[in-house]
């Protein structure tokens, strides 16, 4: 075991209590055998107020190894997301999620979920990931927009989620 | 005159009789452990245990020569022990075959030892038994090799740095868009062979049954849509085992997925554009070349280091695909569950993430390599030389002499290098323990209970948090309880406080990583648990309550890294500190290692 990791992820834990990042939700996951692991997270990324992706509650999983804070956790969006930067398989492509690009171990939880909430509405176009969101948003810029806002309407209502409520 | 004699001379009767009286723990019987067990026999060392939980593979008898053919199979610690009592009968050696982490070899098992050597393989249980070696409070030996290059330091509690003082150069691993979309070196398409391709194809099913149910009900098309997408590669799945399946992955991986990124046109503004190939190309290349049975004309080492034509290659591909179709379909009859992990030493699947690995690079416009590379990269071979670990074992001797003799002032970190135009060796000063390492700045305590009776809460109110002039640990803050990766408590998470520890699963031997975030001071504890089904009282709690202090944050950014002061260089080359620096990001390995992820250095 890494006690660098565990204690991090600890410490990363009691900050996201303190300092509560309105509308979203993040902590560790209950496994099927009752534990909470502390190595796979959950995390509900609310869209932007007043853009498309308003209204739209996205859930992310945060894999992370026993190498973090020195390796980014994988972060996979579940079900996927309709988004240029965003793989099929719901895959995450972000540079600070990048280890060789702008991951540095000082990043924290909260840094990534902002991160990527902005990601959603801001895609960068340099690194498209998912083509058909791409495309779209290349060429029909309105029809990538209503698509959004179908997408955000069918994501996630976070009160309908029990365990939730329970346990963050 | 006895075989000690010479021993006595240049030791002095008194350390001699130190070394005669000492315990040694060694830890690994490999390419280290050989050469040091051999060391240890042979230099007044009487009192050795050993552990491996390897058996002897033929690729060790190179090296580990204290194995021979007909050992192969056999436990590497027991065949080691009976090997080096034949240098010298008069020693005691208890062999474990075993995991050094099982709970048998507790903290009272590590107090035993007078000095414990660390000849392993691997980040984890090194990270192991340095966290069993400061709570019992045993200097270690900590050594690795790769190639010509060692080193060798000792650890002791409060004194020298720990092994996680400094973080570990970790195994490469490459982000998701350069492995799927942009792949620029062969590696990338090896691991995409390796850890995409073949995987989705032959390994577990992982994840996917994670996707929720509840949410698709919402006739959300888009989503479906999505997953269909992301799953097409596995539905190609139905046609296995007939004619055409090996072409509609072709086809799917090396055409549609190619002419997708193609589509995506940013991502070639500064790049090399992919080539795809298409299923006319693939028939053709089938036509031509229908015979690739290498073994047939060629020698097998001739084959593997030859660069195939991509006709070749996907001739290759076809052939293997077909192989391991055929075992994955044999397997689920058996086991609907039946999956295929990599195996560098089978043949078939080597040679398909091979060819798989360099149509791609053909693909990518990417240098293509030959299969013996291809193996070393994906296997994740390291060269162990066994001179290399011969000069390291001789190094930890002298180390543990030092510290029998309290010379530990005396002991170096001492670097092998391998650069002919400075010195061999470099030697720096043990450094001090890093105030922000949140391993060795801990406090350590036991904790002799019944697991039977004694339950979470009764360790939150009667331990924990009970102030420290009643025999607590005085705690007041946010407290967290993990064992491992398992949080069985927290401020949000208090579903198991009346459990008892047996339910919990927290048995003799386990450890508890409790920690108390006190208004943004971080106090950090480790419990190891002693069960004693016939105890008398609640528990017994042994361990120094005033020796509780809050670690520091981490620094701030790891920036440039700054000079270290408390360090003497012994090398005169300017550059010594560069050369540590590459010595320090090889230090991890000893032997071929089974890591999952690829390292390179
Ligand atoms: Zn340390």
């Amino acid at each position: 075991m890494s006690n660098l990791c565990i204690s991090r992820l600890i410490e990363e834990r009691n900050q996201l209590k303190k300092d509560f990042i309105p509308g979203f939700k993040a902590g560790p996951l209950k496994t099927k055998d009752g534990n909470y692991d502390i190595l796979n997270w959950e995390a509900y990324i609310p869209g932007i107020r007043g853009t498309s992706w308003d209204g739209g509650i996205f859930k992310l999983n945060l894999k992370f190894s026993k190498d973090y804070p020195l390796k980014p956790p994988k972060c996979t969006f579940n079900p996927p997301v309709f988004h240029p930067n965003i793989y099929l398989s719901g895959d995450v492509c972000l540079s600070i999620l990048n280890e060789y690009e702008d991951w540095k171990p000082s990043i924290s939880i909260r840094d990534i979920l902002i991160g990527i909430q902005l990601l959603l509405n801001e895609p960068n176009l340099e690194s498209p990931a998912q083509h058909a969101a791409y495309a779209l948003y290349q060429e029909n810029r309105l029809e990538y927009e209503k698509r959004l806002m179908i997408q955000s309407k069918n994501h996630y209502d976070i009160n309908n989620i029990p365990y939730l409520k329970r346990h963050y | 005159m006895d075989r000690l004699s010479n021993l006595r001379q240049v030791l002095g009767k008194k350390l001699l009789e130190k070394v005669e009286n000492s315990k040694i723990l060694m830890v690994g019987s490999g390419g280290i452990g050989c050469e040091l067990l051999k060391n240890l026999v042979m230099s007044g060392f009487k009192n050795i245990e050993i552990i491996d939980l390897d058996t002897i593979d033929l690729s060790n008898l190179n090296r580990q020569f204290l194995f021979q053919r007909q050992h192969i199979g056999k436990s590497k610690s027991k065949v080691a022990r009976k090997s080096a009592l034949e240098f010298n009968p008069n020693v005691n050696i208890v062999a474990h075959h075993a995991n050094i982490k099982d709970p048998q070899f507790n903290i009272k098992w590590f107090k035993s030892f007078d000095i414990v050597m660390n000849a392993l393989d691997n980040l984890d249980a090194r990270r192991h038994v340095n966290t069993m070696c400061l709570a019992a409070n045993v200097p270690l030996i900590e050594s690795g090799t790769s190639g010509y290059l060692g080193q060798a330091t000792v650890i002791e509690k409060n004194v020298t740095e720990c092994f996680e003082c400094q973080p570990k150069p970790t195994p490469k691993t490459f982000p998701i868009c350069t492995i799927r979309s942009t792949p620029s070196a062969p590696i990338h398409c090896i691991v995409w062979a390796k850890n995409y391709l073949f995987a989705e194809l032959f390994g577990k099913s992982e994840d996917n049954d994670e996707i929720d149910e509840e949410v698709t009900e919402e006739n959300n098309k888009e989503i479906e849509n999505l997953k269909k997408e992301s799953q097409a590669l596995k539905e190609l799945y139905q046609y296995a085992g007939t004619p055409e399946y090996s072409e509609k992955v072709f086809d799917k991986v090396f055409n549609q997925d190619i002419n997708r990124l193609l589509k995506m046109e940013n991502l070639w503004k500064t790049r090399t554009k992919p080539t795809p190939i298409n299923t006319e190309q693939y028939k053709k290349a089938l036509e031509i070349n229908m015979d690739v049975d290498e073994d047939k004309n060629d020698s097998k080492i001739k084959d593997d280091q030859k660069i195939y034509s991509i006709e070749e290659n996907i001739n290759m591909f076809k052939e293997c695909l077909e192989l391991l179709v055929q075992r994955q379909l044999k397997g689920k009859k058996i086991d609907p569950e039946f999956s295929m992990s990599f195996e560098k030493d089978d043949d078939i699947i080597m040679k398909f993430v091979a060819a798989t690995a360099n149509i791609r690079a053909h693909i990518f416009s990417i240098e293509q390599l030959n299969r013996f590379k291809i193996k070393e990269i994906a296997g994740n071979i390291i060269a162990s030389i066994a001179t290399t670990n011969a000069i390291i074992s001789g190094i930890i001797i002298m180390d543990a002499y030092k510290i029998l003799n309290n010379q530990l002032e005396e002991c170096n970190t001492i670097y092998l290098t391998h650069d002919s135009s400075s010195n061999v060796f470099v030697k720096e000063f043990l450094a001090k323990p890093n105030p922000r390492c949140a391993v060795c700045r801990k406090s350590y305590f036991v904790l002799t209970i019944n697991i039977e009776k004694f339950t979470l809460n009764d360790l939150l109110n009667k331990v924990l948090i009970k102030p420290k002039d009643n025999n607590g640990l005085g705690l007041n803050g946010d407290i967290t309880i993990c064992e491992d990766q398992r949080i069985l408590y927290d401020f949000d998470f208090d579903d198991k406080l009346n459990d008892t520890f047996s339910k919990v699963k927290i048995e003799d031997g386990k450890y508890l990583n409790i920690t108390c975030d006190d208004d943004d001071k971080m106090y950090n504890i480790m419990i190891y648990i002693i069960n004693d089904s016939s105890l008398d009282k609640d528990f017994i709690l042994e361990g120094d309550s005033t020796s509780i202090s809050y670690i520091l944050p981490p620094e701030p950014e790891p920036e440039p890294e700054p000079e270290k002061t408390n360090k003497r260089k012994h090398s005169d080359g300017d550059d010594a500190n560069n050369k540590k620096h590459k010595v320090i990001t090889v230090d991890i390995v000893d032997d071929d290692d089974k890591v999952e992820t690829v390292l390179l250095d």
